[in-house]
This record gives C-alpha cells, structure tokens and sequence, in this order.
C-alpha cells in the first residue's frame, strides 16, 4: 500500500471514530447526565420524557459504538478493493460481508429511532412545569 | 446494490428520508408550539441533521471511484459529513434539555 495512501486513510478513520463515535457518545453522555440531574432537581414530574430523552440519547449515543467494537465491522470491508463476491473461497467472505451490511442496516434503524426520540423530546417535552421559585406548586 | 443485502431503497428510507422527515415533523410542531430562542436552536439542528444525509447521498462524491484523489476527496467530505452531523445532534440535544423555560410565575392572589 502506498504510504501516503495508508496515512490518508489511517488520518480519516481516526476522524471518523472521534467524530462519529466518541463525539456522539459524548453528546449522549453529556445530555444524560444532564437529564438525570435535571429531573432529580424537577422530580418526577418529568418522569415520562425524561425517560424517552434517556433512551434516545442511549441508542443515538452507543449504537456507532456498537458498530465500532462489533464483530461485524471487519467484514464490512471485505468488498471494498473489488475482491471477487461470488466465486470459491470469496463467497465465504462475501456472506460476511452481506452480514456486515446488514448489520449496518439495523444500526442505522436503531440511530434513527434514537434520533426520533431524542426529537420528540426535544419539541414535545418542552413547556413542561418548572418549579416555581417561591417553592409553589408547579 | 448488492446482491442479499438490503435494498437500495431500504439504506435510503433509513438514511436519508427518515432523518429529513423526523427534522421536518420537528421543525413543523417546533414552530407550532415553542417561542424563543430555543426554537431557532432546535430548528438549526434539526435542518442540519436532516439535510445532511440527503446531501451526502445526491452528491457525487458519493459514487466516487477508488483511485487515489477521488478517495481522499470521498474521506474528507465522509468526515466533514461527521462532523456536520455531530454538531446537530449537539444541538438537538442541547435544545432538548434547556429549552424547557419556566412558566411565568403568577402574580400573587
């Protein structure tokens, strides 16, 4: 492989994992702890879009890590270099690299769900009573 | 396409239409129902996070070929892409746990 090659790649990939795996963990980290001492200050009456916030922060947050670490990503690049798909020993190969794909897939549905979620609570939870400062009922 | 994995049309369902049409809905009831600045911060992340994968898919980078300059041009978009991606969910998520305003306190009586 041609040096610079390798550099470019190695460079793009560390990007993209600091990018799109630890950064989005952060967020979710982030707005996870927030959440949770936001609505142990509120109580419970935040109760039911604390909880959609929290799960969607968890899927928007760890399934590029899942994707990361998981034992499919390896196979998810067998096919990029033009390896034959469908002959002899490459098949083998090609199935995991079908594997891969879909596993892909199904990451990407969990992302979007999680992204719905968190969007949900974003638009619809707001509004909600806060306590007031004269120690009132909300 | 490739043969066994999943169509096409399902990674651009996922990808593309079903984040634009999460950011859509968002953005419609957003305006609909919250005042302020929190409004704008959600809309920003929400257009953000909902145009980008259509943008990336229409591109042309996107079918860029893998010889050398076209596959740094297709990395370097693919991490501008991230990045992009990353300040909206930020940003949707900021809007989330802030934008909660508190009701105006009434007046006494």
């Amino acid at each position: 492989m041609d040096p610079l090659f390798g550099l470019v790649v190695y460079v793009s990939d560390g990007s993209r994992f600091v990018l799109g795996v630890l950064g989005t963990a952060a967020v979710a980290g982030a707005g996870a702890v927030a959440v949770l001492r936001r609505g142990r200050a509120v109580g419970s009456g935040s109760g039911r879009w604390r909880a959609v916030l929290l799960v969607g922060l968890a899927l928007a947050g760890l399934m590029p890590a899942l994707w990361w670490w998981g034992p499919w990503r390896p196979d998810a690049s067998l096919g990029y270099f033009g390896d034959d798909p469908v002959q002899g020993a490459g098949a083998e190969r090609y199935n995991a690299f079908v594997r891969a794909v879909w596993a892909s897939w199904w990451i990407s549905v969990a992302e979007l769900v999680g992204f719905a979620a968190v969007v949900a609570a974003a638009v619809l939870g707001r509004g909600r009573r806060m306590p007031r400062r004269d120690g009132g009922p909300p | 396409m490739i043969p066994g994995g999943p169509p096409e049309v399902a990674h651009l369902l996922v990808g593309v239409i079903g984040p634009a049409a999460v950011a859509l809905a968002g953005a419609v009831v957003a305006l609909r129902r919250s005042p302020g600045v929190w409004r704008t911060v959600l809309l920003t992340g929400l257009a953000v996070a909902g145009l980008v994968p259509a943008l990336w898919w229409l591109v042309s980078l996107m079918n860029s070929s893998l010889t050398f300059v076209p596959y740094v041009a297709y990395l370097c978009a693919s991490v501008l892409v991230s990045l992009a991606e990353l300040g909206a969910l930020a940003t949707v998520v900021t809007a989330a746990l802030l934008g909660r305003e508190p009701e105006p306190t009434r007046p006494p009586g």
